[in-house]
């Protein structure tokens, strides 16, 4: 069962496609993934509909493809409503020019662009979630910390694919995850 | 409504704690509330850490002074002693604070 334990039946599972993106489970890899194709406005999104993770540890490994530039990558995220970022948000995504990171909030966010970063190889993702901060780590070690906007209440696991809504990315991306867990 | 690039920011060198290995590697520093962290590099041997904290808020003075902070910086060109130049304009060109706020 991927993500997380229990029963099939206590998680919905939502996919989000349009004709030029689509969301699966990928076999080869043994995770989920999301892949875009040169188009603008694309979107594959997968979500699991229950908020229902909360302060905690968590972990995963993932990479995305960057045949062209995004909009946005989610390779590891929880979110409170699919679509509506500024309400509530955690995670880690590669943006048009930026590794990133967010806290978001009740309509107030917080990003830091990271330096160093290279997801276009797989990495194992981190984060630590308390109810005062948000600490962000990349294959064992933290990159960022945020205190500001830190969500207080459950949230539900995401990754998604987008392409920029006004111009073509130039080639297809996509994000890929796999081993999610809890740890604590 | 409050937006924008973050520049009430300052590079401190702080000792680490943990290890890669175990996954929890990490600089030694307390956060108060309203001020973020951001790692710009681990040097010697992941004994320190390079890190840039920013806040919209909160001054910076206090952090700067805490007793782990080994040296601290105004900016990153200040850094030439543990970066690369190519480091330094990698730094500059990716690292970028944003915090808006509901109004």
């Amino acid at each position: 069962m991927y993500p997380p334990q229990g029963k099939l039946r206590e998680h919905h599972y939502a996919f989000r496609m349009d004709r030029y993106s689509f969301a699966y489970w990928d076999g080869d890899y043994g995770g989920w993934c999301c892949r875009s194709k040169n188009e603008k406005g694309t979107i594959s999104s997968i979500l699991l509909t229950k908020p229902q993770y909360h302060f905690g540890t968590y972990k995963c490994r993932g990479k995305i493809y960057l045949g062209g530039t995004p909009n946005v990558l989610y390779v590891m995220g929880f979110e409170r409503h699919h679509g509506f970022c500024e309400e509530g948000i955690i995670g880690f995504y590669r943006g048009a020019n930026y590794y990133n990171v967010i806290t978001a909030w009740d309509g107030s966010y917080t990003i830091t662009s990271l330096s160093g970063q290279d997801w276009t190889v797989e990495r194992e993702f981190k984060i630590v979630w308390t109810s005062t901060q948000v600490d962000f780590y990349v294959d064992g070690a933290l990159v960022a910390s945020h205190t500001t906007d830190i969500p207080q209440g459950h949230l539900s696991w995401m990754i998604e694919s987008a392409t920029p809504p006004d111009v073509e990315p130039g080639g297809e991306i996509g994000v890929w995850q796999k081993d999610f867990v809890k740890i604590e | 409504m409050a937006e924008g690039f973050c520049e009430n920011r300052i590079i401190l060198i702080v000792p680490t704690e943990g290890s890669r290995t175990q996954g929890n590697l990490r600089p030694r520093i307390s956060l108060p509330r309203g001020i973020n962290l951001h790692v710009l590099k681990y040097i010697e041997n992941d004994t320190k850490a390079i890190v840039e904290v920013w806040s919209t808020s909160m001054r910076l003075d206090e952090i700067a002074k805490s007793p782990n902070v080994i040296k601290s910086f105004a900016t990153v060109d200040e850094l030439t002693e543990y970066l690369s130049p190519d480091e330094i304009e990698h730094i500059k060109k990716t690292a970028r604070y944003i915090r808006k706020v509901k109004s």
